[in-house]
């Protein structure tokens, strides 16, 4: 396609995203809750047929969880959001007399994740109907066809419930040109990244950028930790989708003083830990895969696979491969983000080596994702919350279904893992609806009776000093 | 489309209240036909609560037709105005400021 081509297709889809965010803005929340159900219904309603696409286009990950990651990004978020106020006042406070009105921002693009394609596609959609935003999916280009497919299906039930046309796009086969040129245009209200190469493919963008960022997470295994429920959750975390989620459990730390103990209940489990000849030909391979690049070949394989690949034999039935970590840093492979159901351990005599240990392994993958920390010590989940720079710190939780939101916790649902400004992003937390609404504030007259009988000519006067002022401002207060 | 009158040599054409796409739709032909030789067209959106995205694209096909000069949309109700400005069409199409019968006047 010329460039001039190729601008001409950015300028249409942005043109179509205006028009629909035009009639988006007359919806009443009656109206924009009627298309938010035909969706969620449609989604879920092929939540099996969308997760065997996703699995036999990318090859990564397992059908049975990409089915639950379909019903979470559907059902879940759903039931997250279905009561909530998205149009006109969102809330009403007679006594302050302040009143919030909730008002869409506008087109919003949303990368979706190679390895969530049809689930991660479902919830952006889903915050983005019930904020009353157009939506431009850019997909993967190893998952254009699970992407075209959830938007033919959402956007078919969208349009029968009288939802606005071209409220949901894809934009697909995007060449780097066009990329670019999409992501600088002034028309878009909000960019909803899926991982680190977004971030780092959107240099010259000049929309607010909100999304998930470098991950690389450590799972510290405290000696007050219940260890029967610690490694029960691990394993459920970093087996999901065959390990393929960014916040999964790169690395644990276990305490010395419940070593054996957890060593067994893993291997009870039936978790395999390599000798250090098989260490090595794991290392080799994923040394070797990181210049094909991101351990591709390794990345949502079973541990049965990884093991074939590289050249050792492990029982079929294997649940997760354990490997002791020989150093942390960019020539430890082990040590950094692997997206498979390769768990790698390491063992601290206390919290203080702790909190290093995870320190450095969440530094490598970069800041503000996730850490997840097994304890019953509440004093030192404070502790490790305030040293570790991350959005979400996970507390005796699977950090993979945990970050997710909604099962193991009260947070909201997403597939969107902010990670704050370190990774360019608006924000730390969970992505949600309320980072898709633009919120009013009509405040009416409630005079405040302290400064309106204050006497001003004490400000007037620079004799008093501001240990006066406050004494006087707080009298009787 | 809920009438149609003519005021020296412009084609006043007027709306229900939900011009939705179904609206739109039985409308488009009607429309086009009224304004077959008319010199100059206004869509007088006085009442319009809601257009749908058809209505949009039904006003850029009469635009296209008729000359960008030659067509206007007037007595615009505020929530309606929201949409064409939102969708960057209050640059693009002819919306008056002022109702129909004082620019008559």
């Amino acid at each position: 396609m010329s460039d001039i081509g190729k601008e001409l297709r950015v300028s249409e889809t942005l043109q179509k995203a205006k028009l629909a965010a035009g009639i988006f803005s007359q919806l009443s929340q009656e109206h924009t809750d009627k298309i938010v159900k035909a969706v969620y219904k449609a989604a879920l309603n092929n939540r099996a047929k969308l997760a065997e696409l996703a699995v036999e286009e990318t090859t990564y990950g397992n059908l049975k969880d990409k089915i639950i990651k379909n019903v979470i990004a559907s059902q879940y978020v759903y039931e997250d959001l279905k009561s909530r106020k998205t149009v006109g006042i969102i809330s009403e406070d007679n006594d302050k007399g302040i009143v919030k009105i909730a008002h869409p921002k506008g087109p919003v693009l949303g990368i979706v994740s190679r390895y969530s394609p049809t689930s991660d596609a479902i919830f952006k959609i889903l915050i983005s109907l019930k904020t009353r935003n157009p939506i431009i999916l850019v997909p993967d280009s190893a998952a254009e066809k699970s992407l075209m497919k959830v938007v033919e299906i959402c956007y078919e039930a969208a349009l029968k419930a009288d939802a606005p046309e071209d409220c949901i796009q894809s934009f697909h086969n995007t060449s780097s040109d066009e990329f670019v040129s999409l992501v600088t245009k002034p028309e878009l209200a909000l960019i909803i990244g899926s991982d680190e190469e977004d971030i780092k493919r959107m240099a010259h963008v000049t929309a607010p950028v909100i999304g998930t960022g470098a991950s690389n997470v450590p799972c510290y295994i405290a000696d007050t930790a219940d260890i029967s429920l610690s490694v029960r959750e691990i394993i459920n975390s970093k087996t999901f989708d065959n390990g393929i989620m960014q916040l999964s459990e790169q690395t644990i730390i276990i305490n010395n003083a419940i070593k054996d103990g957890i060593l067994k209940e893993f291997k009870d489990n039936k978790a395999y830990f390599l000798d250090d000849c098989q260490r090595s030909m794991l290392n080799e391979l994923l040394l070797a895969n990181e210049k094909a690049g991101k351990y591709k070949n390794v990345t949502g394989k079973s541990p049965y696979e990884i093991a074939s690949l590289a050249g050792f034999d492990i029982p079929e039935d294997t649940s997760l491969i354990m490997v002791e970590l020989d150093g942390i840093g960019q020539d430890h492979p082990l040590s950094s983000k692997i997206l498979a159901p390769v768990l790698s351990y390491c063992f601290v005599n206390d919290f203080h080596e702790a909190i290093n240990c995870c320190m450095d392994i969440n530094f490598l993958g970069n800041m503000g994702n996730t850490v997840s920390l097994f304890t019953n010590n509440n004093e030192n989940v404070l502790k490790f919350a305030d040293i570790m720079h991350a959005g979400r710190i996970l507390i005796n939780t699977p950090a993979s279904i945990g970050a997710i939101g909604g099962w193991y916790n009260s947070m909201h649902p997403s597939f969107s893992y902010a990670c704050g400004s370190n990774e360019n992003s608006l924000s730390m937390d969970n992505v949600t609806i309320d980072h898709l609404l633009h919120v009013q504030t009509i405040s009416r007259r409630r005079p405040n009776n302290r400064i309106a009988n204050f006497d001003f000519n004490i400000y007037y006067d620079e004799s008093y000093d501001s240990d006066y002022i406050e004494k006087a401002f707080n009298l009787n207060y | 489309m809920s009438g149609k009158n003519i005021y020296k040599d412009k084609t006043v054409l007027k709306f229900d209240k939900r011009m939705d796409s179904t609206k739109c739709m039985d409308a488009e032909d009607k429309i086009m036909t009224e304004i077959e030789g008319a010199n100059e067209i206004v869509f007088d959106l006085n009442g319009v609560e809601y257009i749908a995205s058809s209505f949009l694209r039904l006003c850029g096909k009469v635009s296209y037709k008729v000359g960008t000069e030659n067509f206007s949309i007037t007595n615009v109700e505020p929530s309606v105005k929201k949409v064409f400005k939102i969708a960057g069409l209050d640059k693009k199409l002819n919306i008056l400021q002022y109702s129909l019968n004082q620019n008559c006047r």
